[in-house]
């Protein structure tokens, strides 16, 4: 019984650890990781995660939330909107002129410093962590 | 009236002081930093015999040496000579009256302190000796409390009074070596206002072209105004108040927050304080910044917040300020110099500043992305295809999206009723301190 709760317990806390579940942005997450992977030239890489940027600034324009003051807290789409939202804060974060040792890992910091008051990587930078790597990747 | 011995000594006493220009303290006014280097610019005039009577044969042939010509350009370490009196710490760009409280001098001659006793009297013989001596800190309690301060004094003392219960036990005593122990409120002494209140006017006037640089006066002394509301919720000004979550200090920093601040901003602080006018700013960068190491985060190192002798409460102040200014530029980059989103703001200057101040006092609490996630969520839900108009409206929006919207690191519903609550709590406690000065601002 002890393991049963336990298991339980853990299924419940790895879902709370996840991000966003949109699935146009994981499909356009995935294009972009991948294209990053085939570009060699930096420079490219740059404007292809600009073009990224403006299709989440998009999609966060084109999702539909509910009336607020009839929505409870912690209803899934106010949470799928609200994660949503955190990921492109971290996404606007890779900000850089070149692609080099230096910036990278500034703006490695500047993500994990950015997540919250105490520290701490929250699942929504992870994911922008993910694309960052892929950024840098040489 | 029967005039006695001791009433004619004291008559002739007074008479002798007037006759030679004694003043009031509060008008005693010797500017070491002036620019005309001039030393004083006492109201009388003394009269000095002539050099040459003064010094001996030997002292007159070094006199007729050829001095060395004065350097053009003033190093900061000379800026910093001229400093050292203490009366002129607050000389530099003196205001001539209080455009905003003509009572404030009868206001600060009337304040009265507290009476230590053995629970809330740890700080006192630090400060005592302090006094006594040449480093900053003494100058600071030494300094008489400047009237027309950009905060009100009266608004400092009142701050002080107000969040923490005399006998509140939120506080930490630091030991010589380092360790702490929980304490009482410290007691609310001349010598601890004074310390206190002219600390953060220092801190203050240096720090607030670092905090809006090249804003005009009024936008500055509002963020100073702000950043006096923040440290009211945050310590009540009191150097050594500890929250349960290891946050410490006039400015409750974190680990994180200190880490940020010694990566990224201590150098620009350096250099903005060492380049201003004010001389008493580049003491504050040498004395303080450059030969005192910066504050550590470890938790064995907890009394770099919190204890006097490292350089606070002045230290937590620059870093508070300094803390402030990162939140701000993030804030600009992600928001209001963002293409998406800074053409949605049509309002004046004034209260797009309202709104910045707003939103960088929030994450001092909610941290960066504890401010960026609801306020992108706002304007990407109620003010798409809109623009935002009134910076009221949009403060008491950011309200509810903090509840609705709140990043990862506050999604439990204490922190949302916490964060969400944080801008308006300090917004009422400000509200209520300047009723209780008799309405108006804090602001001089």
């Amino acid at each position: 019984m002890r393991k049963l709760i336990m298991i339980a317990t853990m299924i419940l806390m790895s879902s709370s650890a996840w991000a966003f579940q949109d699935f146009q942005t994981y499909q356009a997450t995935d294009k972009l990781i991948e294209r990053m992977q085939i570009e060699t030239n930096l420079q490219r890489r740059l404007r292809i995660m600009e073009a990224y940027k403006n299709f989440l600034y998009q999609r966060l324009n084109t999702i539909e939330i509910p009336d607020l003051t009839e929505t409870p807290d912690n209803d899934p789409r106010l949470e799928e909107y609200r994660s949503l939202t955190e990921f492109d804060n971290y996404i606007s974060l890779i900000r850089m002129r070149q692609v080099d040792a230096k910036t990278c890992t500034s703006t490695k910091l500047h993500i994990e410093r950015s997540t919250s008051r105490d520290g701490g990587v929250v699942p929504e930078a992870v994911e922008a962590l993910k694309i960052l790597s892929a950024l840098c990747n040489t | 009236m029967k005039v006695t011995t001791s009433h004619l000594y004291k008559m002739l006493f007074l008479s002798l002081c007037f006759s030679i220009g004694w003043n009031n303290p509060m008008d005693f006014s010797i500017d070491l930093a002036s620019k005309d280097k001039q030393g004083l610019s006492a109201p009388f005039t003394v009269t000095v015999p002539p050099i040459s009577k003064l010094v001996s044969d030997k002292d007159q042939e070094k006199e007729e040496e050829p001095t060395e010509p004065t350097p053009i350009i003033e190093h900061a370490l000379d800026k910093i000579e001229s400093a050292k009196g203490f009366q002129s710490l607050f000389g530099w760009s003196d205001n001539t009256a209080n455009r905003n409280c003509p009572s404030c001098e009868e206001e600060v001659r009337n304040m009265r302190y507290m009476q230590c006793n053995k629970q809330n009297d740890y700080l006192e013989s630090e400060m005592a000796t302090a006094v006594l001596s040449k480093g900053l800190l003494g100058d600071i309690i030494r300094a008489p409390i400047k009237t027309n301060s950009i905060i009100k004094p009266v608004c400092i003392q009142m701050g002080m009074n107000m969040k923490f219960g005399a006998s509140s036990k939120t506080f930490r005593e630091c030991s010589a070596n380092g360790t702490s122990r929980q304490a009482f409120r410290p007691c609310i002494s001349e010598n601890y206002f004074k310390m206190i209140n002219n600390s953060f006017e220092a801190v203050s006037s240096c720090m607030k072209e670092f905090l809006a640089p090249g804003g005009s006066e009024e936008t500055q002394n509002l963020d100073v105004r702000a950043v006096y509301a923040l440290i009211n919720v945050e310590s009540g000004f009191h150097v050594n108040a500890r929250s349960g979550t290891g946050a410490g200090g006039i400015g409750q920093f974190t680990a994180s927050a200190i880490q940020d601040v010694n990566a990224n901003e201590l150098n620009a602080v350096r250099i903005s304080l060492e380049g201003n006018k004010n001389p008493l700013c580049s003491r504050l960068s040498l004395e303080l910044l450059d030969t005192m190491t910066p504050m550590r985060t470890s938790s064995n190192y907890s009394c770099d917040r919190t204890a006097l002798k490292n350089g606070n409460p002045m230290k937590n102040m620059i870093y508070t300020y300094a803390y402030l200014k990162g939140i701000k530029a993030d804030m600009d980059m992600m928001i209001f110099n963002n293409k998406n989103y800074k053409a949605k703001f049509k309002m004046s200057e004034y209260d797009l500043n309202k709104i910045k101040r707003a939103l960088m006092i929030w994450s001092h609490n909610t941290g960066p992305a504890g401010t960026w996630t609801p306020a992108k969520a706002l304007l990407n839900t109620f003010y798409r295809g809109k623009t935002v108009t009134d910076a009221d409206q949009f403060i008491q929006q950011m309200q509810q999206y903090m509840q609705k919207f709140p990043a990862s690191a506050n999604k439990s519903s204490a922190r949302r009723k916490e964060t969400s609550h944080y801008f308006p709590s300090i917004t009422k406690t400000l509200n209520s301190i300047e009723q209780s000065v008799g309405g108006g601002s804090c602001v001089n």
